[in-house]
């Protein structure tokens, strides 16, 4: 079967076997039962609001836009551990050291378990800052949670948690985040339709596939990792295995390896790029606003590229290679054959673009201009409840 | 414009099921079903990011029901469909709302759902039309089936070319992961011999799809059914009284229902049937 092969537009449900008279009676009838359905239109053109268009949204669906992100990234995550542990360690009821706690990894590595998991919630609680320092900006929530700035303030400006998302392991929001909870200048996004929805989507692939224990499984081994004996030579060597890779990918329920959640955490995380890049394409024109959508994850495609970028593209690279076996010769005049290969070369722009750096230079360089200029940022005069001051978008 | 969904919510029905609820609620559902090899939420997309910028999604809570469409069998994943179908229609609020919301905004209870949209993909058409043939031999009858409607994407209600389809199981998967569907197919052979054309499974949904439609449940005819023009794995074979496939230029079995702004027609077919 060649590429042009295939079913030729016929959408008109008619019998070919009815003489035309029965052909009409029959089209007639169908328009009648679809009338009746109060379905006489077959199609209706779908609308793709333009990137200037407001979108309006009640003070009752803000509070709900907020307890939905608390819940989410507050109480349904380890960051209120966070918030207990500072609390105790400032009252010196606790015998630890932010400093030796929140190190940088390549200089001591983490290996107790408690410090992995007192450090995994300080993260949750700086991601649940990043997605607030967005939702504010685009004015998805108007303002927090009352008593939620007195509880993190303080954390964030401890200079040892600074420290770690500053200097250790880089994050652009959290630290436009504290700036906006100390009354600093922040960033005013518009509310646009697009806008709304590219947030939404956003935090759907941040909490669906980047919080999923798979992905971090298949992160935690291409960021060479040694997780149960597993690390990045075995994901590159799967890579080079189909009947293995396909394995792994099948196993189900204790049978799963390291290596197994890791392959299933590889296919989530090309969903990821795939999604991160629509996404960011949603929002083309807005530069800004689209800079900060990346830095939701942009750690992973920036901060931590080198380890991470070049074991995607290495894996795409061998499985790019993979020698066409039956089911390949079977798919390879079919539709099935032409997507994959496809969306391989898409998936390589993506993931270039992702991690060439350009994403992130518009909200940091305006960030930086804004603190000599007012640019693009308003002077917050009512603390937490940032974006609904006044002031220039 | 207003904000018509809320972001989504995980979804305590299937697995790794999500849910977009809707603001101000219609009492209309939509009900997105993946197929073989696909997930509740990626199969379709952007589907969950277009669909609430449309004036006609307003008031629809949308579902992405997900299953474990590699392992289990058509019939068993059918069979958990319907009974989450059913509790939606029965026991929306305590059943379905609360356990995702878990506050008060949906708590009336009151609310009940008055009409929804069953849209499948594949192996999806199959487990939905499987659930609703199920539904309707329950004793007594689900009286909810009158006020479902049906749109499915490239079904393989009349069977599917499996190694093509296990092919596509992977390759789901970006890059050439397909491939790898041979050895893969192993793991989940019932279903894919489920899927083959004439299997006693698919026969038998067709005699029974037959003999209630013959009966008067008319909400197993689809709305509509679109096809891709590159697809190679299902048949354009009408299903029972299905109207004939409506043709999209350029689509293969797995891009046909994945909309994006140059791509509108999934969402222009099925605007009219929510």
């Amino acid at each position: 079967m060649d590429s042009e092969s295939g079913f030729a537009p016929a959408p008109e449900p008619v019998n070919p076997k009815l003489p035309p008279l029965a052909q009409e009676l029959l089209r007639d009838f169908e328009l009648l039962a679809r009338a009746r359905d109060g379905e006489d239109a077959p199609w209706i053109d779908p609308v793709f609001p333009a990137l200037d268009e407001r979108l309006l949204l009640s003070p009752e669906a803000q509070a709900t836009n907020l307890r939905d992100l608390m819940g989410l990234y507050y109480q349904g995550t380890e960051a209120p551990e966070a918030v207990k542990l500072f609390r105790r360690v400032a009252a010196g009821k606790k015998r630890v050291k932010l400093e030796v706690l929140l190190r940088d990894h390549r200089d001591d590595p983490i290996v107790d378990g408690d410090e992995i998991a007192w450090r995994d919630a300080f993260d949750d609680l700086l991601t649940c800052g990043s997605v607030l320092e967005l939702a504010l900006q685009v004015g998805y929530v108007d303002g927090l949670a009352a008593g939620f700035r007195d509880e993190v303030l303080p954390i964030l400006d401890d200079p040892w948690v600074r420290r770690y998302y500053e200097e250790h392991y880089p994050l652009l929001l959290p630290q436009l985040f504290r700036q906006r909870l100390a009354g600093g200048r922040y960033y005013r996004a518009h509310r646009g339709p697009r806008q709304v929805a590219a947030f939404q989507r956003a935090v759907e692939l941040e909490s669906r596939l980047l919080g999923h224990p798979d992905v971090r499984r298949f992160l935690e081994l291409a960021d060479d990792f040694l997780v149960d004996g597993y690390d990045r030579s075995d994901l590159l060597r799967l890579a080079a295995e189909p009947e293995a890779l396909a394995t792994a990918l099948t196993r189900r329920g204790r049978n799963r390896t390291v290596l197994d959640q890791a392959a299933g955490g590889l296919r989530r995380f090309l969903y990821l790029t795939d999604g991160l890049y629509q996404v960011l394409g949603m929002v083309e024109g807005d530069r800004v606003f689209q800079s900060g959508l990346w830095y939701l994850f942009g750690y992973w495609y920036a901060a931590r590229r080198e380890a991470v970028v070049p074991t995607l593209t290495t894996m795409l690279a061998t499985i790019g290679k993979w020698p066409a076996g039956e089911a390949a010769r079977a798919g390879s005049e079919a539709e099935v054959a032409l997507p994959p290969a496809r969306r391989a070369r898409e998936l390589s722009v993506a993931i270039d673009a992702l991690a060439s750096g350009e994403y992130g230079k518009a909200l940091r360089e305006g960030w930086r201009v804004a603190a000599g200029t007012a640019g693009s940022t308003t002077k917050n005069t009512k603390g937490a409840k940032g974006s609904s001051g006044a002031g220039a978008t | 414009m207003a904000q018509t969904h809320y972001t989504v919510r995980k979804l305590p029905w299937g697995s790794e099921s999500i849910v977009r609820w809707a603001t101000e609620p219609v009492g209309r559902a939509v009900v997105f079903v993946h197929g073989f090899g696909g997930e509740a939420l990626g199969t379709w997309d952007q589907f969950a990011t277009l669909l609430p910028l449309q004036p006609q999604a307003a008031g629809r809570d949308l579902f992405f029901y997900g299953y474990d469409s590699l392992v289990a069998q058509a019939p068993v994943s059918a069979a958990e469909l319907r009974d989450f179908l059913q509790t939606l229609w029965t026991d929306p609020v305590a059943g379905v709302i609360l356990p995702s919301v878990q506050d008060a905004r949906r708590a009336d209870p009151a609310f009940r759902y008055n009409h929804v949209t069953l849209v499948a993909h594949s192996l999806g058409a199959v487990v939905v039309r499987e659930a609703l043939v199920q539904a309707a031999m329950d004793t007594p009858p689900a009286p909810w089936l009158k006020d479902v409607s049906l749109v499915l994407f490239a079904p393989a209600h009349t069977g599917a070319a499996i190694l093509d389809l296990a092919n596509e199981a992977l390759g789901a998967m970006p890059a050439r992961f397909g491939a790898a569907a041979a050895a893969g197919a192993k793991a989940y052979a019932q279903v894919l011999r489920d899927l083959e054309r004439g299997s006693d499974m698919l026969e038998k949904l067709k005699e029974d799809s037959d003999d209630l439609l013959g009966r008067g449940y008319d909400s197993l005819r689809a709305k509509v059914v679109v096809l891709g023009q590159k697809d190679r794995i299902v048949q354009a074979v009408r299903f029972c009284k299905d109207p004939g496939p409506t043709i999209v230029a350029d689509k293969g079995h797995i891009g046909v229902c994945k909309p994006d702004a140059g791509y509108p027609a999934p969402l222009g077919y099925l605007l009219p049937h929510i």
